[in-house]
């Protein structure tokens, strides 16, 4: 049976938690931008 | 871990129930001053911009599924399992391109059953909206019935009182706002889901070494991590096509290209498929170590809020109700708004009433977004099979209806006879494939079937269509 390493698991879980909290990060960066150009609706 | 135990009390449950429920409602009545007219009502005003954009596409694909479901696949399937989940975002990312393609070729349209009628004629618009409203059905009743599971398995909060808050709530506001608090709220609800996931990933990881669960789950459930899982890697593809049917087809997202704002609308779809592209791997990876973990799971609907209570006791069971809560309300008042638009535009309007006004049809709209809330209750009351087996049940629908909508969108020669077979026999042959091989491959092959007759019918046609029928408002 082929395995996914130990390397690639740990690093797709970190990677994944880290791009949601950059997901975060934009969407309330974006929501700001929006706010101030008065572009929100 | 018993079971049969709750993680949290009933009245932290019942007052984080009411406290949101409230909020939402709210907020709803709040953003509802603005939809004044029909097209603010179905449309928020065709103005949406990027952030607000972008976070519905994205918390609408968020659904309770996505929390309840991807655990389950973490535990079955494995690592394959959790990235198969993934590829529902590639759904988005493809939409992006179409959406703007949507907005040029119909700068008046309601509904995606609108492109359907005018592109292909009635026949194929009757099967398109068959399936687009058994999927929408089948969709509703899957996260109601996932709202009322996750209710009593983390709070001992009856199944029927906790299912009819949470559609009681969505109806509530959705009714009061219409697609301006659908969308106002998804961006809340957006912010919410994102910081319980990563507070419930981050908890967990401090609880376990990420490095010796895996040596121990490897020992003890090597297949969860066989990079070489036929099962999984079919499941990898049958979800693609799965996400590609959902999105291409649904009116979910065909009123969010309507909605948003034309030079935003491609960059906001694309955002929201990078948004949601980690949300399965840091939702499901706790269920890859459940076993090192000791937890027990006898009742796989349950695997998401059993690790997370077990992992983080009552604290991460909150977080976890509220993102769920979260989850249900961004899908169930999107799902609500744009199927009652399907039904008010293209079956009220459209085969009943043409002449009807645009104030008698916001009315008939709210009127519908109460009968399917209804609806979706009493067939909800029962609590009938798995989650996975109500989601993907719709599958084959949904995937046989991918290649009518692309080639229809960008293939002069695509054409009525093709749609028609390819929605009748895509579907007939994915069930088939449902029942006889297993879930896991019914929309993959109800796609490729859709595709060899949409492809084949193109070949022989010698239709050359008019774009500009698109444009109703040309006509």
């Amino acid at each position: 049976m082929v395995l996914f390493p130990k390397l690639v698991v740990v690093a797709l879980i970190f990677a994944a938690i880290i791009l949601t909290a950059a997901g975060v990060v934009t969407l309330l960066w974006m929501v700001v931008k929006d706010i101030i150009s008065k572009d929100l609706w | 871990m018993n079971q049969e135990e709750t993680i949290l009390a009933p009245g932290i449950g019942w007052t984080l129930l009411i406290a949101f429920g409230i909020m939402w409602v709210g907020l709803g009545l709040y953003w509802g001053r603005k939809s004044k007219s029909l097209d603010g009502f179905m449309l928020a005003g065709r103005n949406v911009g990027i952030a607000f954009g972008s976070a519905t596409a994205m918390a609408t694909w968020v659904t309770s599924n996505t929390i309840m479901v991807v655990p389950q696949f973490g535990l079955k399937m494995g690592v394959w399992g959790l990235l198969a989940f993934t590829t529902a975002s590639f759904g988005l990312f493809l939409f992006a391109p179409m959406a703007a393609r949507i907005r040029n070729l119909m700068p008046r349209g309601f509904t995606s059953g609108d492109f359907i009628r005018l592109r292909y004629g009635k026949v194929a618009w009757s099967v398109f909206l068959g399936i687009s409203l058994f999927y929408s059905m089948a969709w509703l009743v899957s996260m109601a019935m996932a709202g009322g599971i996750v209710l009593e398995a983390l709070a001992g909060i009856n199944y029927k009182y906790g299912m009819s808050m949470i559609l009681l709530v969505c109806v509530l506001y959705t009714l009061v706002g219409g697609l301006y608090a659908v969308i106002g709220t998804d961006f809340i609800q957006s912010v919410i889901i994102l910081i319980g996931i990563i507070a419930v990933a981050v908890a967990a990881l401090s609880r376990m070494d990420l490095g010796d669960a895996y040596e121990t789950s490897v020992q003890t459930q090597p297949a969860l991590f066989n990079a070489l899982l036929p099962v999984a890697l079919l499941s990898l593809f049958n979800n693609m096509f799965f996400g590609f049917g959902e999105v291409f087809h649904n009116n979910v997202w065909w009123s969010r290209a309507f909605a948003i704002r034309k030079k935003v609308v491609s960059k906001a779809f694309s955002l929201a498929g990078l948004l949601w592209l980690p949300i399965p791997l840091a939702v499901g990876f706790s269920a890859l170590f459940s076993n090192s973990l000791g937890i027990n799971i006898t009742d796989i609907d349950m695997t998401g809020p059993l690790i997370a209570g077990e992992l983080l006791g009552s604290t991460g069971a909150v977080v976890l109700f509220v993102v769920i809560f979260c989850s249900l309300g961004s899908s169930i008042d999107s799902l609500l708004a744009a199927t009652s638009d399907l039904l008010a535009e293209d079956v009220y309007k459209k085969m009943i009433n043409p002449s009807v006004s645009d104030e008698q049809l916001r009315k008939i709209s709210t009127l519908i977004i109460v009968g399917l809330g209804l609806v979706t209750w009493l067939i909800c009351l029962p609590r009938v099979g798995n989650l996975m087996s109500v989601l993907f049940f719709a599958g084959p629908f949904v995937g046989s209806a991918v290649w009518p909508v692309v080639t229809g969108l960008y293939w002069r020669r695509s054409n009525e006879v093709g749609a028609v077979l390819s929605m009748v026999c895509g579907s007939a042959i994915g069930l088939y494939a449902y029942f006889e091989y297993g879930w896991y491959t019914a929309s993959l092959i109800a796609t490729i079937v859709s595709m060899v007759i949409t492809f084949g019918t193109i070949a022989l046609s010698k239709t050359r269509f008019d774009w500009s029928v698109l444009n109703e408002e040309k006509l």
